[in-house]
């Protein structure tokens, strides 16, 4: 028993190298303000109270999933909406700080208009660099649920994107 | 599907989503939070093996099915003693040279007795008080009685099982011949037990369960002399029959037990119960 | 650790054992003071999930005991009045047969059950039967079952009856050493174990909460309401049948020495002593002796 417990906590110190960046980032994005770094904590020690991970798919996904819960659950507590929160006025001021141009404020506005699980579905790809099945673990959904809502994402971003896009595109898609 | 020029369009925007994330990465944000402070995260990782010791100490609870299998261990000796002497008692009526009635009376009986050896086991928690103590804890008495029947239906279905296998295999009697002496007591007998085991006093239920075996019994042993089983459509039909409701009856006794331990110590209680 | 109890009543037909208690209980040793079929030990039944309320709730940490079932037993430790056990069992079979039905993995159980034997001073007892132990012996047995799951919640219905007083402090000496950071409800109806092991005392009496406070705020209740009278074996009857009496023993020249519990001085040459827990009981209990 003492022989295994050792060499989980050599993959600590590899999980903690490798995915704590990408926890504190979600933490930051969905968690209340000023909270992201207590929460990242939460979320490792959590991930060490609980079985091992090789159940579960991969570590990311599962620390992920962790991360998802907490924040939901800190929204709730801190009172406010349950669903991933949307990026505040402030950091979107601080993107499209033209004295800063930090990211591309075009492309902030038009993940500002989706909805919050579309947004955060294209997070979780983009940002996180998920697969569908990863994906599929921290939403608690099917991997098939998990695609369809990735294609949507894109779908609305598009959408929104169009009217400045129809002259950045080099040929128009049929509808 | 997707048309030919789109797939270009569409890897620029993921190319584009990309880009805008990673940037919010790393620009923009409040200092003193530098993401890649070694000893932080070192410390975080000894803080993740404490928590791991910690969680080695209190271990989740065990699932129903490895408590099922714990509870095998405390079904009284005697039982399993009582199931062995039944399982040589269908080897001898299979092997021996008796009338084919005589084959079909001790058949039945094996069915009644394998249904009598198991309740002393189910009567554990009342006979000894025990009752309190158990449902206080994780499986409580629900999940305890619950058990045991597990395991002593299992214990019985060997029973059944070989005397089923052996007698029509050494050509004593047809299958269909054992089944239907085998299982009408076998059920009417188990049913009639667990009823008795709920309701009656801790120190009647052994013998009333004596005359219930002894009256299931006299039944089957009546009615296979009024209607033997022996190659008629309507009496195989009846007995299937009485097999059936039987069971029906096994089934309802059974949940009506669980019901019982489940509600706590009012129910359990010996003076909860009528007086027989 | 908060365990809410919440306007809790318990009906057995006419007769209402547990009458609308509400309490909220933090860790530390309460003990349950009270005399019998004040209604403890079915309150300790309730709260052990044993018995279903008529009314009211109990609650851990705001979420319902109800609806975390099988969870908030895990956290429960139990030893009742009188428990019954299966005679042929061995202690070590017994422990091992409790930690199945608190669903602890066979690789922890034996380990840990031999732990708490040794902790009880029963290690090398433990494979003799339950059947030839003292009634000392199967106490400490009772005791060592519920400490099994590492419970955070310990409830023990009157522990020390029936323990000779040698028997009685090493139990108390036990419950000491395993109640850090638990809360443990004590029923009990001898008064030094409560003075001795509680943190706060509760007075129970026909199914409620009469009185509850820290042993020596309780006792302080009584201040200047204690005497001591000397007097003739005539007067001496007359103050039994007027007061409470604690305590009589004669003095060195033939006289009777009463402690006398009054609201006012009961006699002129009556001298005020310190009151006790004994003094508490007998004074909420008048009616009932």
């Amino acid at each position: 028993m003492a022989g295994s417990w050792q060499s989980e906590s050599s993959d600590d110190a590899a999980v903690v190298e490798q995915c704590y960046g990408d926890v504190l980032a979600y933490c930051r994005r969905h968690g209340p303000r000023g909270s992201a770094e207590d929460l990242a904590q939460e979320v490792f020690l959590r991930f060490a109270r609980q079985s091992t991970y090789r159940d579960r798919g991969t570590a990311k996904a599962y620390l992920l999933a962790i991360a998802r819960n907490l924040c939901i659950d800190a929204g709730r507590s801190a009172g406010r909406a349950p669903l991933p929160v949307d990026p505040s006025g402030e950091e979107v001021a601080a993107i499209a700080d033209p004295r800063n141009p930090i990211g591309d404020w075009e492309l902030s506005q038009a993940l500002a208009a989706l909805d919050a699980q579309s947004r955060e579905v294209l997070e979780l790809r983009y940002d996180q660099g998920l697969s569908a099945a990863e994906m599929a673990q921290v939403l608690e959904v099917s991997r098939f649920s998990a695609h369809r809502r990735l294609k949507r994402a894109l779908e609305q971003l598009r959408q929104q994107l169009l009217p400045a896009d129809s002259s950045a595109t080099e040929e128009r898609s049929p509808r | 599907m997707t048309s030919f020029p789109r797939p270009r369009a569409a890897e620029q925007l993921e190319a584009r989503l990309r880009a805008h994330y990673a940037a919010q990465r790393t620009d923009g944000r409040p200092r003193g939070s530098a993401i890649g402070d070694e000893q932080r995260l070192r410390q975080l990782a000894a803080l993740m093996a404490q928590e791991r010791q910690g969680a080695a100490a209190t271990p989740r609870p065990m699932g129903f099915v490895a408590f099922v299998a714990s509870q095998v261990r405390f079904v009284p000796r005697w039982t399993w003693i009582v199931q062995a002497a039944l399982m040589a008692l269908a080897l001898l009526l299979a092997t021996g040279a008796q009338s084919a009635q005589a084959v079909a009376m001790g058949t039945s009986l094996i069915g009644g007795a394998a249904a009598l050896a198991g309740l002393p086991s189910l009567l554990a928690s009342k006979s000894f008080n025990t009752a309190e103590l158990e449902c206080a804890c994780y499986f409580d008495c629900a999940g305890a009685t619950a058990a045991r029947l597990i395991v002593i239906g299992c214990s019985d279905a060997l029973v059944l099982g070989c005397a089923a296998l052996c007698i029509p295999l050494l050509g004593a009697l047809s299958l269909l011949e054992v089944l239907l002496h085998l299982c009408p007591p076998f059920f009417a007998g188990a049913a009639g037990c667990l009823l008795i085991a709920r309701r009656a006093r801790p120190a009647n239920t052994l013998p009333w369960a004596l005359c219930w075996t002894a009256i299931v019994l006299a039944c089957a042993y009546g009615f296979a002399a009024v209607a033997p089983v022996a190659y008629e459509g309507t009496s195989i039909a009846v007995w299937g029959c009485a097999a059936l409701a039987a069971a029906l009856w096994l089934a309802r006794e059974a949940y009506l037990l669980l019901d019982c331990a489940a509600r706590g110590l009012d129910a359990l209680k010996a003076t909860a119960s009528p007086v027989w | 650790m908060e365990l809410t109890l919440d306007r809790l009543s318990k009906q057995f037909g006419e007769k209402i054992a547990v009458d609308r208690v509400s309490a909220t209980l933090t860790p530390g040793v309460y003990g349950l003071l009270g005399a019998n079929g004040a209604g403890k030990t079915t309150l300790m039944r309730m709260l052990c999930d044993v018995l279903r309320p008529t009314s009211g709730q109990i609650a851990l940490n705001g979420r319902s005991v109800r609806a975390l079932g099988a969870e908030y037993r895990s956290h429960l430790g139990y030893l009742p009045q009188d428990f019954g056990y299966y005679p042929e069992f061995t202690a070590l079979d017994f422990m091992g047969y409790m930690a199945a039905l608190k669903g602890i993995p066979a690789s922890v159980s034996r380990r840990r059950s031999l732990e708490l034997l040794d902790a009880v001073g029963l290690r090398d007892m433990a494979k003799r039967r339950i059947k030839t132990f003292s009634g000392g012996m199967k106490q400490r047995l009772g005791i060592a079952q519920a400490m099994l799951n590492q419970p955070g919640i310990l409830v023990l219905d009157e522990p020390t009856a029936g323990l000779d007083p040698k028997e009685r402090v090493r139990f108390r000496n036990l419950i000491a050493s395993f109640a850090q950071d638990k809360i443990v409800v004590l029923s009990t109806h001898i008064v030094s174990d409560v003075e001795s092991i509680a943190d706060e005392v509760i007075v129970m009496r026909a199914g409620s909460f009469i009185m509850r406070g820290h042993p020596e705020t309780i006792v302080s209740a009584l201040e200047g309401k204690v005497w001591e009278c000397v007097a003739d074996a005539r007067e001496a009857a007359a103050l039994e049948s007027r007061f409470i009496v604690a305590n009589a023993h004669y003095t060195p020249d033939g006289r009777n020495a009463l402690r006398v519990i009054a609201d006012r001085c009961p006699t002129p040459s009556a001298t005020p002593l310190r009151p006790t827990l004994e003094d508490v009981y007998l004074h909420v209990f008048r009616d009932e002796l």
